[in-house]
């Protein structure tokens, strides 16, 4: 229960949607969401497929808890093969189009195919039509919204939709929700581009159905207790991620000039309180207590946000110190269908690389903005940057200079801080991801000392498991804390589905679904030899800042692979060994 | 003539209350059940729903079961009348068709929603 242990696949090209039963064994080892997600991605696609090809899927999937009554719950997951990686790829969403999705009476929709013609896919529960989008092939993201919601006569209704960035196949396309959340990382926009698919517009009013309501009820009100009770919640609540921006410039690991720098002079002009002082109001994802998204409004370039990772990667990356103009490279982007994060470090390089003359102040912030239009309709240079960073780095002859690992661009928390936090960059599914684990936090307190690396290793180890559970569940980290910290979690999901979870076997599922992403990506190619940070951060020390000169060696990267490959059970190559399969059950697989 | 009011620079549109009320009035959680409506027009807009208890019901006059009426100062749908027609739908979108198009949703201020509003948003006035 609070399962229906159904799939809706859509075939574009043929136009036929049917229903299939999800196994209960998928269930009962991978969760749901990014698990279950990553089960079937496993299982249907063949390896050196395009993806942007007809073979490639689009997996969106919820977990046990989306659509419930549990706090902070209402996430989906994207999960597909990256066009900008050629690799895993899963991202994470907020906002409402997951409730509504459950809400159809499924809990995981597969799209395949290509459509002849753009198109709306229409899922009105267990009914899908879909509608010509030939008209609005071209529109902007808030636009493509509104208009199917007035098209379909429902306010109500849930989009996803593509903009220019996706239709034009940029590789590092967002996919937009609810106006402004986005699965922004790894270009599933651009996938969706592929398919042809402009929106999917969602509409559910099925009954969730839980196992033992009264109970699931009492635990939803635990649940709250425990989100208030989470000291991190108040400032999350006050100010959102932007609150970060202070602690990070102070601590001199903020990404100045294309991660050049640790630290600006000052992050007033952009910090958390820069940041409410433009907000016009808190605005929330569904089902959650916390609301910490911020309303920003100017006119024609109003959005939600800007968030910290855009702040950092749009601002001081690019050596831009305004919260106006940060807030309206982020509209663009949104409008366009861009990743922020990978944009910003994709201008960080541009820019570093002296290639473009960019000028200074207005002129530049024109260039800026031009160039997002230049990559959204790959126009001009535009045409080699929406390949994304490791192509056009190759192309540009600038490779030194991109931040990325596996080809997607690095987080705005530089990885020459903490050995903790490069390692997560180097081992992340995805590619160079920040949120599989977050050892910072305690390497910024101190918890371990300078010889205490074995520790962070398997700290990073165990979090990349809980995290992947977490994002099975599917509930947001900024509420209950990262990877698995309370009972509380478990509870819910046993008296939502009637089933016997606890702590120790979500993790043992994570666990299962870090290796499943593993082979995946083993099976296309990836190995040692891509778990690295670009050169550049073991050899230049970051150039200014409280962490000046500090470096993540080569030889320690070395260490940190062997000792995590070890813990991990995998070989030296970074390779599952098959008793390590064999433990977590899924030996068939290989 | 008390009604749930929702102060809009209060709500954040979490929809807490949507599956409060379906919780509180038929023991789901199908916020397609809900009394009350929260959802976005606009990128920061923000646009409630629920019942306001108008003085002179639109809904009242143009029902043709006499589903609609009026005990004392309150504004009730009697559930064995109302077929679903949908005419009351037609001059307010305050009220709401059950997804089994068979009934029409109407806040009755039970107050559920109030109670589990986190950020205080929802009073009955």
């Amino acid at each position: 229960m609070s399962r229906f242990h159904k799939l809706l696949r859509v075939n574009l090209s043929t136009q036929i949607y049917t229903e299939e039963d999800i196994p209960s064994e998928y269930e009962k080892i991978f969760i749901g969401g990014k698990g279950i997600g990553t089960k079937y991605l496993v299982k249907e696609l063949g390896p050196h497929i395009d993806p942007l090809g007809p073979e490639n899927k689009f997996i969106i999937a919820t977990g046990p808890l989306t659509g419930t009554s549990a706090p902070a719950s209402s996430r989906y997951e994207t999960i597909t093969k990256s066009p900008l990686t050629g690799i895993y790829l899963d991202c994470n969403s907020g906002g409402h189009f997951a409730q509504e999705i459950k809400a159809t009476g499924f809990d995981l929709f597969v799209i395949e195919g290509v459509s002849e013609k753009p198109v709306i896919i229409f899922i009105n529960n267990n009914k899908v039509s879909f509608i010509d989008a030939t008209n609005i092939w071209g529109m902007y993201i808030y636009d493509t919204e509104n208009y199917v919601k007035k098209f379909l006569k429902d306010p109500a209704v849930r989009v996803m939709s593509i903009g220019p960035a996706g239709e034009n196949l940029v590789r590092f396309a967002s996919v937009s929700s609810d106006y402004s959340r986005q699965a922004a990382r790894g270009g599933s926009g651009a996938v969706l581009g592929s398919k042809k698919v402009k929106a999917i517009a969602v509409k559910g009013t099925q009954d969730i159905p839980i196992a033992n309501f009264y109970s699931f009820l009492l635990s939803v009100k635990k649940a709250r207790e425990v989100i208030f009770n989470n000291p991190w919640v108040p400032d999350q609540r006050k100010y959102g991620t932007p609150r970060t921006i202070t602690s990070v410039n102070m601590i001199g690991l903020l990404p100045v000039n294309n991660f050049t720098e640790g630290a600006v002079e000052s992050v007033a002009s952009i910090d958390e309180f820069a940041v409410e002082a433009l907000n016009s109001k808190r605005l929330s994802c569904g089902e959650c207590p916390i609301a910490c998204a911020r309303g920003y409004n100017r006119g024609k370039f109003s959005i939600e946000g800007p968030e910290y990772e855009t702040i950092a990667l749009l601002g001081p990356n690019i050596g831009v110190l305004d919260l106006n103009e940060i807030a309206e490279f982020n509209y663009y982007c949104n409008q366009y269908g861009l990743d922020t994060m990978s944009t910003g470090a994709l201008i960080g390089a541009l820019l570093a690389s002296g290639k473009i003359n960019f000028g200074e102040l207005e002129k530049k912030r024109e260039k800026i903005i031009q160039l997002f239009k230049q990559i959204s309709y790959r126009e001009g240079i535009g045409d080699v940057l929406a390949e994304g960073l490791r192509f056009a780095g190759k192309k540009l002859d600038i490779s030194y200079l991109m931040p990325e690992v596996k080809g997607l661009g690095i987080p705005a928390y530089d990885p020459r801080c903490s050995d903790g936090t490069a390692l997560v960059y180097m081992t992340a599914d995805r590619g160079a991801c920040h949120l599989r684990s977050w050892p910072l936090g305690r390497e910024l307190a101190s918890v371990w000392g300078e010889n205490d690396l074995d520790k962070k290793i398997d700290f990073v180890r165990n979090q990349q498991d809980e995290k992947a559970a977490e994002e099975s569940l599917i509930v947001c980290q900024f509420a209950y804390g990262i990877g698995l910290l309370n009972e509380i979690l478990p509870e819910m999901v046993n008296e939502a589905t009637g089933e016997d979870w606890d702590l120790a076997k979500m993790k043992i599922a994570g666990e299962r679904i870090w290796n499943l992403s593993k082979l995946f990506n083993i099976k296309e190619g990836m190995s040692r030899k891509d778990d690295y940070l670009p050169e550049k951060f073991a050899v230049e020390g970051i150039k200014s800042g409280p962490l000046k000169g500090k470096v993540i060696s080569r030889e320690k990267q070395d260490f940190m692979l062997d000792k995590y490959y070890e813990l991990r059970g995998w070989t030296k190559k970074g390779v599952p060994t098959p008793e390590t399969l064999n433990r977590l059950g899924i030996e068939e697989e290989i | 003539m008390s009604f749930i009011k929702v102060d809009k620079s209060l709500c954040t549109g979490c929809r807490i209350c949507e599956a409060a009320c379906s919780i509180a009035k038929e023991k789901v959680i199908n916020r397609a059940r809900s009394r009350i409506h929260i959802y976005r027009s606009d990128i920061l807009e923000l646009v409630d729903r629920v019942c306001i208890q108008c003085s002179k019901p639109v809904c009242l006059s143009v029902c043709p079961h006499g589903a609609i009426y009026k005990r004392g100062n309150s504004v009730r749908v009697e559930k064995e009348k109302c077929t679903g027609c949908g005419e009351c739908l037609k001059v307010c979108d305050r009220l709401f068709l059950s997804p089994e198009g068979d009934e029409v949703l109407m806040c009755d201020q039970c107050g559920a929603c109030v109670l589990k509003c986190p950020e205080n948003a929802l009073k009955i006035v």
